[in-house]
């Protein structure tokens, strides 16, 4: 059996919580440790950790709320790991062990006369402020994290290729070049290809209705992805609840356009929707998959396939819900909206049909 | 889902909680839990609220937030904000801090200053949802903020603001303090005297006179002091914009004078603004155990001057009365007694409340519910109310014995009351809690309501003439034609008729359809009242028909089948189908004086009924295994009704044992579930090193508690990996011999188990009877029915689990002869000694091989009915299987099986059982003298119920043709 290594723990904890931070980071952080830094308290770890690891103040934020949760190891523990004396043991206590501190109540209460108010102009009346005593030091993350990171969502966007020689010849043929030199027995011109490009073409259907509230800032991610993944072609729609006959091009769901029109726009593409179809509310709702059914023929008319369908909603939530049986019906294939769930559907827009989640 | 979210009251509130935290798990109820601190919610709040204190859950994180964003008690209020119903907000928030007990810092604390943060952030950024809306949002969560950081400071800062709008006299065009107070009730409820101040401020300079004088008079005529600002006195500021323009100006002076007594008794102190925390109150009566409803608008002076009286009594914390019908919490779960002030106008029409019961009516309805003592208080000369006047639910109240508070002897009448009031609190150990529902109420005969037309009246004879039994024996009221009257003719009497019954019986026929009268007025009101007050509408198709009838269509009909009576060409056949409606009426009628004239069941269709009596029932079970079944349970009472302990789903981490003694000693019963894990409770005090589970049972065992019992049977597919722990036998061993307990394998059969086993215990605590440890097998023929309307159906009369059981029970005798019986026409080789097993498997059973060995615990409890031999058998497949664990045996044996399922009518076993035995070869066909239709005679069964194939194995035995 191996003796784990220091900090593996760890590490593999931020790993699988999503810390980018790699094994090259792992092996400068044991190295640190083996020249003596970080060693003997949590404090020194900490600060280890985050000067090697740390490279934003979102991350910093992590790494300290992780240490804190961290439960302190008893005395005993720390004694026998350490060989410490009591005596250090207690100068470190009251030095490092600070708690956090109190609140500070005393800007509000010696604030005194002075009130501001704030004149609204949605209801046209003021309203006193509050003054709130300083942040302290307790540091939280104000940055909403996407479902799939819109990196992650690009990379798998790429997997989508379809590589086809198209367009102005303006690469080198190098082999026939030499042939026709042989040929020839002359310097000629350089035979010229055409280069090769990503052919896939991709529509993107997102449910913009209200039960996909929790998810709407995943779209704004999903537009950049689309802008930034490389397709030979790719568009972005919108829709409520279920499309019928209509797509629509805002996510305030404005601007509707015939999917006749859009099919007429756009040929032949994959298809991809995004909508938990129900299950966010959990309930059945028969006629909705009947519309449903309707639109999958309609986008297979369109002529839109295959379809790939991503439910922000988790697998064991689709049971007993609408979304069951959308998932059911053929045609469909819905997949969770994870990168594992993303990678299955964009393998089956590329035809790898293998990978078909049960 | 129809819910009224801003108008949910607590005890509704409580139920949703329950139930979304049953549904949706815990992630989901930690984040509701956060969710609760601020006043309005944004999906990207609740993102970051997830991300920062509940992020523990990475793959199914987003559908915990999908789950409080659409939870039943939470409100999309359009543009992407969100709000929780007030009291389900009050209730989380209540929770938020003892479900993180060990934290430095209070949770509530720890995300008033992430909200700090947040909004920090938000007013510096100009997002792309940064609009005037926004940010005005902003500044309301920014006093949340400071609400849940500190108290006091925003008490000060609230304070101070208002007095700043006070000085600025009318160039402060209007500030909306009063959206504040929404925010700010839970933080600052110490503060409630600032938070009436600001909201009667608000509605005062909005104009609502009413509500400003409702708001602030009771406040009294001193300045306010909170910190070191000093408001000025109410009183001022309702001078100021309202006007002292009170409905007479007498009572105006004398309400002066009598507000300057108390103030003189009291002592006049500014400081009263804290008046929790500084007033004395004498600890016999706990903290809001005197509740007081009254009219908003109609009784707050009389309320204010009782109250004050009382207060001067029983303590400052000991009487509530309402100031905020929203905004506070109605404290009614604290409540042991409710007085009702009723002035002249107390049950004039309210408009503001639409078709609901106007607001103090549907507290007194709470508090009914609760089954606390209710004492109508008369003041300003009102007469009590006569039952006609009040809605159904409400009628006992007129029954109660009331007091008046007269002006003239006001102080007499008042110490009356007190005494009335010392008395209860010093016998009080719970029982009074009770007294309304038992003795207090007045038993009603069931009225029935027939209504038809005319052509069908030789119908409505017969259906008469049926009655009659059951008149005589005084379970329904007598009627003279007169009354129970119906078709065209009379309309006034038949409107009064109609305003009365419980029940109405309607003759459907071509002539009732085509009835102008009874479509347009009859059936819409006792539709009407169907859904309103619960009465039950029975539907007896006559005469056949063709088309439908949207009200008829909800309903379900008798015949059952669906068949006209007229199609019934015997005079005996309609007899027969008379009957079949009669007895249910019957049973209706018994239900509803066992439940003395609370709202009569309604088992047609499956609404929330409400119980006489509700009870507070502690669930204890193993979290690791048992979470699903417990939910259940939890989900089940609460549909029927009564209430759990909070605790039971809550996902606290405080030491759970303690808390849960605690509770055992204040809930009226004691449920438990066990299944197969046995690990052992904290070894403080416990050196015998038992389970949570048995300390607490036998904790219920020492205070006597009514004890229900459900024991998980294996599923068959684990049973080799159960640990058989001896403790855990032996517990189960203790339990059976000790407790009526009963066997479950799925949620549903134990759902339906608990509807049966508090039934019968409803109706213990109803006839008054002390809840005996075994029900007597032999039970009282006029039980209220159980809702298990699917197995009723199949059975033709009302059939539950438990009476299948017991039913079984009753008749061991016959069944081991009829085992002897079994035994010798199919020639098993069965010893002496040798175990039979009542089992009951759910669904997907014919999957598993059966295995005997596990059984064996479970016949010892069945034993203890000497006569018993409790017989499994079980088989819808008919296929013997050799025991696996039949080493011990000389040799395998096969065994025939009997599925005894609650989810199956005994019919439908009955049959299957016997097409078994005809496929069998193993039972001689020919006969002999075994003949088995003595056993369906016993269990009711009718010859026509029998499938063909089953009367065909029957009859096959010559000597003793059935049928």
């Amino acid at each position: 059996m191996t003796v784990p290594l220091p900090l593996e723990g760890l590490y593999l904890h931020l790993v699988r919580s999503g810390f980018p931070i790699s094994t090259r980071d792992f092996e400068d952080a044991l190295t640190g440790l083996e020249l003596g830094h970080g060693a003997l308290t949590r404090e020194r770890l900490h600060w280890l950790c985050e000067t090697l690891w740390v490279r934003s103040d979102e991350e910093r934020v992590r790494l300290d709320r992780l240490f804190r949760d961290l439960p302190r190891p008893s005395d005993e523990t720390i004694a026998a790991l350490t060989g410490s004396t009591a005596r250090a043991r207690g100068d470190k206590k009251s030095e490092l062990g600070r708690e956090p501190s109190e609140i500070d109540r005393a800007p509000a209460r010696a604030a005194g006369p002075s009130v501001e108010f704030v004149g609204t102009q949605a209801s046209g009346v003021a309203l006193p402020r509050a003054s709130l005593p300083v942040n302290p030091d307790e540091a939280f993350i104000l940055t909403p994290r996407l479902p799939v990171s819109l990196r992650s969502l690009i990379v798998i966007l790429r997997r989508f290729r379809l590589a086809k020689r198209s367009g102005p010849k303006t690469e080198l043929d190098i082999d026939a070049t030499v042939a026709e030199q042989a040929r020839r027995g002359t310097i000629v011109e350089p035979v010229l290809v055409a280069a090769r490009r990503n052919q896939a073409r991709l529509i993107v259907a997102v449910d913009a209705s209200p039960s996909m509230t929790p998810w709407r800032r995943f779209y704004r991610g999903v537009a950049e992805a689309l802008e930034r993944s490389q397709l030979g072609y790719s568009a972005l729609y919108y829709f409520s609840n279920v499309p019928r006959g209509v797509l629509f091009e805002s996510d305030r769901v404005l601007r509707p356009q015939s999917i006749v029109d859009v099919a007429k726009q756009h040929g032949a593409c994959a298809l991809l929707v995004l909508s938990d179809a129900g299950a966010a509310r959990g309930a059945t709702n028969r006629r909705r998959v009947e519309q449903t059914k309707g639109f999958v023929s309609d986008a297979a008319d369109a002529p839109w396939r295959p379809l790939a369908w991503v439910n922000p909603m988790p697998h064991s939530r689709w049971r007993g819900t609408t979304a069951e049986r959308i998932a059911a019906l053929p045609g469909v294939n819905m997949f969770e909206l994870n990168e594992d769930g993303l990678v299955q559907a964009i393998d089956l827009l590329r035809g790898k049909h293998s990978v078909l989640a049960t | 889902m129809n819910v009224d979210i801003a108008a949910l009251n607590p005890l509704e509130a409580h139920e949703l909680v329950l139930a979304f935290a049953a549904q949706r798990g815990e992630s989901a109820l930690r984040l509701a839990l956060h969710a609760a601190v601020p006043q309005v919610l944004r999906p990207d709040l609740l993102h970051l609220l997830r991300l920062n204190f509940v992020s523990d859950a990475p793959s199914d994180g987003s559908a915990a937030e999908a789950d409080v964003l659409f939870a039943p008690f939470c409100e999309d209020i359009g543009n992407g904000y969100f709000r929780f119903a007030g009291n389900a907000r009050r209730l989380l928030l209540r929770n938020l801090d003892p479900t993180y007990p060990d934290e430095s810092v209070p949770r509530s604390a720890r995300i008033g200053r992430f909200l700090a943060a947040w909004i920090d952030q938000q007013s510096r950024s100009a997002g792309p949802e940064y609009d005037a809306l926004y940010a005005e949002y902003l500044e309301v969560e920014r006093w949340s903020a400071l609400g849940f950081l500190d108290a006091d400071a925003a008490a000060a800062q609230l304070a101070d603001a208002i007095r700043h709008a006070l000085a600025a006299e009318e160039t402060v065009a209007r500030m909306r303090v009063g959206s504040l107070v929404a925010a700010l009730s839970t933080p600052l409820g110490r503060y409630s005297r600032l938070l009436a101040y600001a909201a009667g401020l608000d509605a005062a300079q909005a104009g609502n006179a009413e509500r400003a004088r409702d708001l602030l008079y009771p406040l009294g005529k001193q300045a306010l002091l909170v910190g070191a600002v000093r408001l000025d006195a109410p009183s001022e500021v309702l001078r100021k914009y309202v006007g002292t323009q009170r409905a007479s100006g007498q009572r105006q002076a004398q309400a002066g004078a009598r507000e300057s007594e108390v103030a003189a008794t009291d002592k006049p102190s500014v400081s009263q603004i804290f008046d929790a925390d500084t007033a004395p109150w004498r600890p016999a009566v706990p903290a809001g155990a005197i509740y007081i409803i009254f009219r908003h608008g109609a009784s707050a002076e009389e309320t204010v001057r009782l109250g004050s009286f009382l207060r001067g009594r029983f303590g400052q914390a000991a009487v509530v009365w309402d100031l905020l019908p929203d905004e506070l919490p109605l404290a009614m779960a604290a409540a042991h007694v409710a007085l009702v002030v009723i002035g002249p106008d107390w049950l004039d029409p309210d408009e503001t409340s639409g078709s609901r019961l106007p607001a103090h009516l549907r507290d007194l309805e709470v508090a009914m519910q609760d089954a606390i003592p209710i004492v109508p208080v008369l003041v300003r000369g009102a007469r009590p109310p006569h039952p006609d006047e009040l809605p159904a639910s409400l009628r006992p109240f007129a029954e109660l014995e009331a007091i008046a508070l007269d002006d003239s002897r006001w102080e007499a009448d008042c110490e009356s009351l007190v005494e009335w009031l010392e008395e209860l609190f010093t016998t009080q150990t719970g029982a009074p809690r009770r007294a309304l529902a038992t003795s207090d109420m007045v038993r009603r005969p069931y009225s029935i309501f027939i209504s038809y037309a005319h052509e069908d009246e030789r119908f409505k004879d017969e259906l008469v003439q049926h009655l009659a039994g059951i008149n005589r024996q005084g379970l329904i009221a007598s009627w003279d034609d007169r009354e129970i009257e119906g078709g065209d003719a009379w309309r006034e009497k038949i409107n009064d008729a109609m305003n009365v019954c419980d029940l109405a019986v309607l003759l459907i026929s071509p002539a009732f359809i085509a009835s102008g009268f009874i479509n347009e007025s009859e059936l819409p009101e006792l539709v009407k009242r169907r859904q309103s007050e619960g009465i039950r509408v029975l539907p007896v198709i006559v005469r056949s028909f063709a088309w439908h009838l949207e009200e008829i269509d909800q309903l379900q009909v008798r015949p059952k089948d669906g068949k006209a009576l007229a199609s019934l060409r015997t005079r005996d056949a309609r007899d027969h189908a008379w009957t079949i409606i009669v007895q249910e009426i019957a049973g209706w009628a018994r239900a509803h004086q066992a439940s003395a004239g609370s709202k009569p069941w309604d088992g047609v269709d499956d609404t929330v009924q409400r119980p006489a009596t509700r009870l507070r029932i502690h669930v204890s079970f193993t979290r690791e295994d048992l979470a699903e079944y417990g939910a259940a349970v939890v989900r089940t009472l609460a549909q029927l009704g009564h209430s759990t302990t909070l605790e039971d789903v809550w996902p606290s981490q405080a030491p759970t044992l303690q808390r849960a003694l605690i509770d055992i000693a204040h809930c009226d019963v004691f449920a438990l579930i066990v299944g197969w894990s046995y690990r052992p409770g904290p070894p403080h005090n416990n050196p015998e090193q038992l389970s949570i589970d048995e300390l607490e049972y036998r904790r219920a065992r020492e205070l006597g508690k009514p004890c229900l019992v459900f024991l998980l049977q294996p599923d068959p597919a684990a049973l080799q990996s159960i640990e058989r722990d001896t403790r855990l036998s032996a517990f189960r061993t203790q339990l059976a011999r000790e407790r009526n307990v009963w066997f479950f394998t799925t949620v549903q059969e134990l759902e339906v188990l608990v509807i049966d086993a508090v039934r019968r215990l409803e109706r213990d605590v109803n006839d008054e009877l002390p809840s005996s440890q075994t029900p007597s097998p032999a039970a009282s023929p006029d039980r209220p029915k159980t809702r298990s309307e699917a197995i009723a159906a199949a059975y033709g009369r009302s059939v539950s689990g438990m009476e299948l059981n017991d039913l079984v029970v009753q008749m061991n005798k016959e069944m081991n002869a009829f085992i002897a019986e079994l035994v010798a026409a199919t020639d098993l080789p069965v010893r002496e000694g040798d175990y039979f097993f009542l089992g009951r498997l759910g669904e997907g059973y014919e999957r598993y091989p059966f295995n005997w060995e596990p059984f064996r615990d479970f016949a010892g409890p069945l034993l203890r009915y000497p006569d018993s031999i409790p017989v499994v058998m079980v088989s819808a497949l008919g296929v013997s299987t050799i025991p696996p664990s039949a080493s011990r045996e000389e040799r395998p044996r096969p065994h025939y099986r009997i599925f005894i399922s609650p989810s199956h009518a005994i019919v439908d076993i009955v049959n299957v059982w016997l097409e078994t035995l005809a496929d069998d070869r193993s039972i001689p066909q020919d006969g002999g003298d075994q003949g088995y239709s003595w056993f369906f005679r016993n269990l009711g069964i009718a010859p026509e119920q029998l499938s063909a194939k089953a009367r065909r194995f029957v009859n096959s035995f010559p000597s003793q043709p059935y049928a």
